[in-house]
């Protein structure tokens, strides 16, 4: 069954996409990630052009993460307090970042330095959780009731501000949430992903959250920055392909549906180990890309230069 | 020793047949161009050209997956003179809106590639399709077609935009060709050799089958009539591929009302993210 997308100007099959949308959002249910660092290469692979596959791709996010939210809610595992603070440095990083979106295009280096801070990101990212849960797993099967390090005495800890978390048992400053949701909100701008991939990390080693409710108070925050990024998208860019985030929002929350139950029957640590798998395997991708001869020196792109 | 003997002058003979068919291929060669400067000259046998597409509006709704376009015609000559259409060719050009074009190169630096130079064109047409009665290289000579912009191999992709390339000016040529190139890898710039054939003595008809992702807006459609390598006649017309219904409905609200479009956009996400997991969460329980 064929439809043709208004804004994307071409001519899909809707079970793809629905398809792709459940992937997709089972990955995210069962991450608490909002899943627009994969979503995005998919559609620019299945040929939607790249600028309405970043707009399009962050609005099937505010699906998914809805979705993730309300059933995490559920489950309890979501603090809001915290989510409304990260959110909080988000909005300051996102102005930041639609500012540093456009420097980046005058000096025209925007995609090497996109490509190059996903690989240090994403690999970063990847390789520290691959190791840490890897211990915790290893940790477990010698039969040692590991405990997680919860000490309160870490320079992050001991900084003024401070707010009391009850979720997520914590008593500490707001500082360090702004901090990470200001940087999350840079990197949303900037490659129109949620951050999720690097926000959750954060939230376990930096802030020391307990996993199972990272995962839901990440999903609040991503549901909110990208909202308003979509928002941004459609006002500034005219990219978003109102039918495709349709299609792809509705496979994706019945995917996170039954991701958020498989991430249930899975340990913690087991589930960090899966996401820091995803992570490196997608660095692993686009530092082949930046590394490997590619098929042609030259690429063409039509419209405005920079659009 | 007769042998050795027989070398010089087998050698004298073959030297000569080379040059005289060098001559002879040059004469040919500067003939052609020569008649090609005064294509409409009336030195030929005045012929007319009649030509129309099948559609003048294409519609693009929910349902719309390309469309066929029927180009047809006739040649005539005024008079008695008849046709006789195995010497005739017929070329026609379907061109979409044009754009700004950017070409980018990559470069290997420090083991990365990356973008490194890159090259803006004017306007490059989005989409250019080239139909005829037999591959154009045998039908017209090579600095015609050039001359007059016709041929996936001659795209009209004009001026570069002052101060948009990072490149040295005599190196913009490489830029153009190679965006050419690109342009036929991703079916940008298409041919289809052989799509129009005459039907009886003077009617021509031929089909392209135009992709779904081709441009909306306005379509030119370029009919040339040639013959012996000269350019005889010519027949332009145009139709228009037009949003309708629902995609006229969305691509005016997103274009009209942006701010409202987003927020209504991330409203009915949400409202798909509540349901599914209102379902779901019925399901489970």
């Amino acid at each position: 069954m064929t439809f043709y997308l208004p804004i994307a100007e071409i001519t899909v099959n809707i079970f793809v996409y629905v398809a792709m949308g459940a992937a997709v959002g089972f990955l995210s249910g069962m991450f608490g990630v909002g899943g627009g660092f994969l979503m995005t290469p998919l559609l620019i692979l299945t040929g939607i052009p790249a600028p309405v596959a970043v707009g399009t791709g962050s609005a099937q996010v505010v699906a998914s993460s809805v979705a993730g939210t309300i059933s995490q809610t559920r489950r309890g595992n979501v603090d809001f307090k915290m989510g409304l603070v990260l959110f909080v440095g988000g909005l300051v990083g996102a102005i930041v970042g639609v500012k540093l979106v456009g420097i980046l295009h005058r000096i025209g280096q925007f995609d090497v330095f996109v490509s190059l801070t996903y690989v240090i990101l994403l690999g970063t990212v990847g390789v520290l959780m691959l190791i840490e849960s890897v211990r915790s797993i290893a940790h477990s099967r010698n039969g040692a009731a590991h405990k997680r390090n919860r000490s309160h005495h870490t320079w992050v800890h001991s900084m003024p501000f401070k707010m009391r978390f009850h979720r997520s048992k914590l008593y500490m400053s707001v500082l360090p949430p702004l901090a990470i949701g200001a940087f999350t909100g840079l990197l949303a701008a900037i490659m129109g992903v949620g951050g999720g991939f690097v926000m959750v990390p954060a939230m376990i080693y930096l802030l020391k959250m307990p996993t199972g409710v990272v995962i839901g108070t990440s999903l609040f925050q991503i549901g909110c920055v990208t909202a308003l990024t979509t928002i941004l998208h459609a006002v500034f860019n005219h990219n978003i392909d109102a039918p495709l985030a349709v299609l792809l929002a509705a496979g994706a929350v019945v995917g996170a549906e039954f991701g958020a139950s498989a991430g249930q029957r899975l340990k913690g640590e087991q589930l960090r180990f899966l996401l820091a798998a995803l992570v490196l395997m997608m660095a692993l991708r686009i530092a082949f890309d930046l590394v490997a001869a590619p098929a042609g020196l030259y690429s063409i792109s039509f419209g405005q230069e920079g659009e | 020793m007769i042998r050795a003997q027989a070398f010089p002058v087998l050698g004298l003979v073959t030297a000569s047949v080379l040059l005289a068919a060098v001559a002879a291929t040059a004469a040919a060669q500067s003939a052609v161009p020569a008649a090609a400067t005064a294509p409409l000259s009336a030195a030929v046998p005045s012929y007319q050209l009649e030509a129309d597409v099948s559609m003048r509006h294409i519609r693009v709704d929910v349902a719309f997956s390309g469309a066929r376009l029927v180009i047809f015609g006739s040649v005539n000559t005024p008079g008695s003179a008849t046709v006789d259409p195995r010497n005739l060719d017929i070329v026609a050009v379907i061109e979409g809106a044009r754009s700004q074009l950017t070409v980018r190169r990559k470069s290997h630096v420090f083991g990365l590639w990356i973008n490194t130079e890159s090259a803006g064109f004017a306007a490059a047409p989005r989409y250019y399709a080239v139909a005829s009665t037999r591959p154009i290289s045998q039908i017209a000579p090579k600095a015609l077609l050039a001359e007059m912009g016709l041929g996936v191999d001659d795209v009209p992709i004009t001026a570069a935009v002052p101060g948009a390339q990072s490149v040295p000016h005599d190196t913009l040529d490489d830029f153009r060709a190679a965006a050419i190139r690109e342009g036929v890898r991703e079916h940008h710039y298409v041919r289809f050799d052989r799509a129009i054939s005459f039907v009886g003595s003077s009617l021509f008809r031929g089909e392209v089958d135009l992709p779904s992702n081709i441009p909306v807006g306005d379509l030119d459609v370029r009919v040339y009539l040639f013959g012996a390598g000269t350019l005889l006649a010519r027949h332009d017309s145009h139709l228009k591929l037009e949003r309708e219904g629902f995609e006229h409905f969305i691509y005016g609200f997103a274009r009209q009302n942006p701010l409202i479009y987003g927020v209504a956009t991330v409203l009915m996400a949400a409202l798909i993210g509540l349901a599914g997991s209102f379902l779901a969460g019925r399901r489970l329980r």
